[in-house]
């Protein structure tokens, strides 16, 4: 064995020294970075400093160097020259040419930057941008809801004539959030779209959009496809449409869960209006619009207010209890008594009536 | 062939293997370098402060799956729920705990009894009691009958309404921003990305280490402690970050791990048929994607996103590790067939086989080294100095290794005090004497455990809480 060591034998010191001239630099290093990092709080790693007093028009040159090495330095002149006051020749193209870089770092870097500047022409260049590029979409549209209606409303409604039915949607999400006012000739073109993403981003912006939304809003009610109807059930209850209560409760019944839940918290949303469509639907042959019909009850604290009055001795809300208990909601109805319970802390008087109300 | 003939063999397999292992993990580490100094970079360049306001912010499902966690977990909770994050829910499923887990919830997030119906998608034992938060209405509690970990998690999912999920240990307590630093590479490309994990700090109290601000972090002085916090770092700075870069990052740890909600429902969710479910769910993932050959990212990130307990005694470090060590080999052989398929790209050419290499082969050669090179230093076959000058070199790669690591962790986190960067520079090479024969213990016990069909959680006791 011994004898087929030799050379590793001889080696290995050497290994040894190399390896611990190795660790103790990489040690060193940590030090290093750590107190260069505390001493250089401000500064973005990676980034050779910009000179601050450095004019705008000196800061084109790195803010177009397209070299993946100067990517991180790039990034930082886009940020200095979109905040710059006044932008000097050549820099909205180099921001033109930031947002559509294929790399995702200096596009979103420059929509950022662009955003902070909050002006029509960081608009025109994000709204651009938004209609131009499918991915990471969902952060240029954050960029834009910080903009103010005045300046970003009319580049969103030309999104709503482009062909590509993704741009009318991303446009009608963020004409949703300003609440710029769409026609009603426009709204019954969309109701129209064939795109069900557009149909289901109108129904969630025509709260916000409509001067009158209860009208298309229930004819969304109505479409084919389940999304839309679940955004249209939001939208009601969002808009507090009472007169479309109705409409919503019919919807406890749909063959979509996601639809039920929606409108289970529209008829909530929608008060004493979407009670009575609860209490109307307690008795529905549909299990699942009866399970829903109870939950709206309870979410809405109705049910809250009838235990109350049941131990006051209301015999009409002992008798809706009841109907509730009658129509499959009894796990329900005990955490209702439950709650109760913890609110009064006087279990032994609540168990009494409770027994009272069950009878 | 003579005994001597014999250890000679058993020399070299050693060295070969060492060679072999450490091989890769310093080719891994570099990757991982790289990615960790740029995902830093292109953290200082986004931007977020939009994003953190936004209602096109994705939303994420918080799903915690409980059992007798009584002592961490309102502090974990109300991490999760101060987070600046614009819209998520907190889903804490009681797994039948015998704690007064319940008890804790309702007293600090005054929870009230309800009835939710809920779409019964993945099969979970019966639900006892729903109560949501009557002090922020983002929280409901699920008591449950007890059904284990993954189970659990399986309710949570029957009741989470976004797109994302993200799992979180009871004893994780999560920094302030986890939740946008998680999701903030997910925002840029929701279609492809499906799975994030990040790194976390180990902590005996991880409630009160959170406290700490920037900067001044420390490591807590018990060295076991520590060194679990350097076993961390390796594993998520100088391993997966690389393995993350090439599309292989074959653990999502269940203390942070962040999926697409649909991708569960395709997958049929969390296994009950593990000891644990974040690995294999992982490996499970990783099949269906690449046998379909559908785009997708699982990424593990250098950001610190909070912290979770540590054990603070060998007892229990031993347990812990035992049983991942167990659910390591469950889970391999499971998913056996990728295994040097090229169909699998990435995942079946290097991460199945890195695992192979580094978890399976590992625990026997590891005892096989140590008990080969110890017999042959002893009898004289092989030069006693030659004998401590290998265990030096070894110890000083453990320490470089744990050095790029640190600088990787420091330039991305700039979490903890200087001085503790020093003492843990200090403790690499001493992993080696000082705490890799307990993970050695651990790991031989859990291929025992294994081959006898162990599936046992041997859950580590929470450490006692000092007064606030």
């Amino acid at each position: 064995m011994q004898a087929s060591v030799p050379p590793m034998a001889a080696a290995l010191p050497l290994i040894i020294f190399v390896l611990a001239a190795a660790w103790s630099t990489t040690a060193a290093a940590v030090v290093a970075s750590r107190l260069r990092a505390d001493r250089l709080r401000t500064r973005r790693r990676g980034v050779r400093r910009l000179d601050p007093t450095l004019p705008p028009e000196r800061l084109l040159a790195p803010a177009r160097d397209r070299r993946a090495r100067k990517k991180w330095g790039r990034i930082e002149a886009l940020r200095r020259l979109a905040s710059s006051d006044s932008l000097p020749e050549g820099a909205r193209e180099a921001l033109a040419d930031a947002l559509a870089d294929p790399d995702d770092d200096v596009r979103l870097a420059a929509a950022s930057a662009l955003a902070a500047r909050a002006d029509q022409l960081a608009a025109g260049l994000l709204v651009a941008s938004l209609a131009d590029r499918r991915d990471g979409r969902t952060r240029i549209a954050a960029e834009l809801e910080t903009f103010a209606v005045r300046i970003v409303g009319q580049l969103l409604h030309g999104l709503l004539d482009d062909e590509r039915s993704d741009v009318r949607f991303w446009g009608l999400q963020l004409i949703g959030r300003s609440r710029a006012i769409l026609s009603p000739d426009r709204i019954e073109q969309l109701i129209a779209d064939e795109s069900p993403d557009v149909r289901a981003a109108l129904a969630e912006a025509l709260p916000n959009v409509a001067a009158h939304p209860a009208g298309p809003l229930l004819r969304l009610l109505e479409d084919d496809v389940w999304f839309v109807r679940v955004h249209a059930a939001r939208a009601l209850g969002e808009a507090r449409v009472t007169p479309g209560a109705a409409a919503v409760g019919e919807l406890l019944r749909d063959r979509s869960w996601w639809v039920r839940d929606a409108a289970e918290k529209a008829l909530v949303e929608l008060g004493d209006a979407g009670v009575r469509q609860a209490i109307r639907l307690l008795d529905d042959a549909d299990p699942f619009a009866r399970d829903s019909a109870a939950e709206v009850l309870q979410e809405s604290g109705h049910l809250d207010r009838c235990v109350a009055a049941a131990i006051a001795g209301d015999e009409a809300a002992a008798a809706l209890i009841e109907r509730a208990r009658q129509a499959g909601a009894g796990r329900l109805i005990d955490a209702t008594f439950a709650r109760r319970q913890q609110l009064v802390r006087l279990p032994a008087i609540d168990e009494e009536a409770r027994e009272l109300v069950t009878l | 062939m003579s005994v001597a003939a014999e250890l000679r063999w058993a020399v070299y397999v050693c060295f070969g293997y060492l060679l072999l292992v450490y091989g890769s993990y310093f080719a891994l580490a570099a990757v991982s370098f790289v990615e960790g100094v740029f995902r830093a970079r292109q953290s200082d360049a986004d931007d977020m402060r939009s994003a953190v306001q936004s209602r096109f912010t994705i939303p994420v499902s918080v799903l915690f799956a409980v059992y007798n966690e009584a002592l961490p977990i309102v502090e974990s909770v109300r991490s999760v729920l101060a987070n600046d994050y614009p819209e998520f829910e907190v889903i804490v499923v009681n797994d039948g705990s015998t704690d007064g887990t319940l008890d804790v919830l309702t007293e600090a997030f005054q929870l009230q009894p309800r009835e939710i119906f809920y779409r019964r998608q993945f099969d979970a034992q019966p639900i006892r009691g729903i109560y949501r938060s009557a002090a922020d209405p983002r929280l409901i509690v699920v008591d449950k009958a007890n059904g284990g970990k993954a189970d659990a998690l399986n309710c949570a999912l029957n009741f989470a309404r976004y797109r994302y999920v993200l799992g979180i240990d009871a004893d994780t307590v999560l920094a302030r921003n986890a939740l946008m630093a998680g999701m903030r590479l997910v925002l840029r490309d929701p279609a492809t990305v499906i799975g994030v994990t990040s790194i976390l700090a180990i902590a005996e109290q991880p409630e009160l280490r959170m406290r700490e601000p920037r900067g001044q972090r420390r490591i807590d002085r018990r060295p076991l402690l520590a060194f679990q916090q350097l076993d961390y770092a390796r594993s998520f700075l100088t391993a997966r970050l690389g393995w993350s870069r090439f599309n292989f990052m074959l653990c999502s740890v269940g203390a942070f791990a962040i999926w697409r909600r649909d991708v569960l429902e395709e997958v049929g969710g969390f296994s009950t048929t593990f000891t644990c479910e974040d690995i294999e769910l992982t490996f499970r993932i990783h099949e269906r994607y690449r046998r379909l050959g559908k785009p997708y990212r699982i990424l593990s990130l250098a950001e610190t996103v909070g912290a979770t307990e540590g054990p603070t005694s060998v007892r229990s470090l031993i347990r812990q590790r035992e049983r991942w060590q167990r659910v390591i080999m469950e889970t391999v052989y499971a998913h056996r067939a990728m295994l040097g398929r090229p169909r699998y790209g990435t995942v079946g050419m290097v991460g199945v086989p890195f695992y192979v290499l580094s978890e399976i082969a590992a625990p026997f050669v590891e005892l096989l080294s140590f008990l080969v090179l110890t017999v042959a230093a002893a009898t004289g076959l092989i030069d006693f100095r030659l004998f401590l000058l290998t265990v030096a070199a070894i110890a000083l790669l453990n320490g470089l290794l744990t050095n790029i690591a640190l600088l990787v962790d420091d330039y991305t986190n700039r979490l903890y005090r200087l001085r503790d960067l020093v003492r843990l520079c200090l403790l690499g090479p001493l992993d080696l004497v000082l705490y890799r024969p307990i993970i050695v213990a651990a790991r031989a016990r859990g291929v025992v455990g294994y081959l006898r069909g162990d599936q046992g959680w041997n859950k580590f006791e929470r450490n006692v809480r000092a007064p606030a």
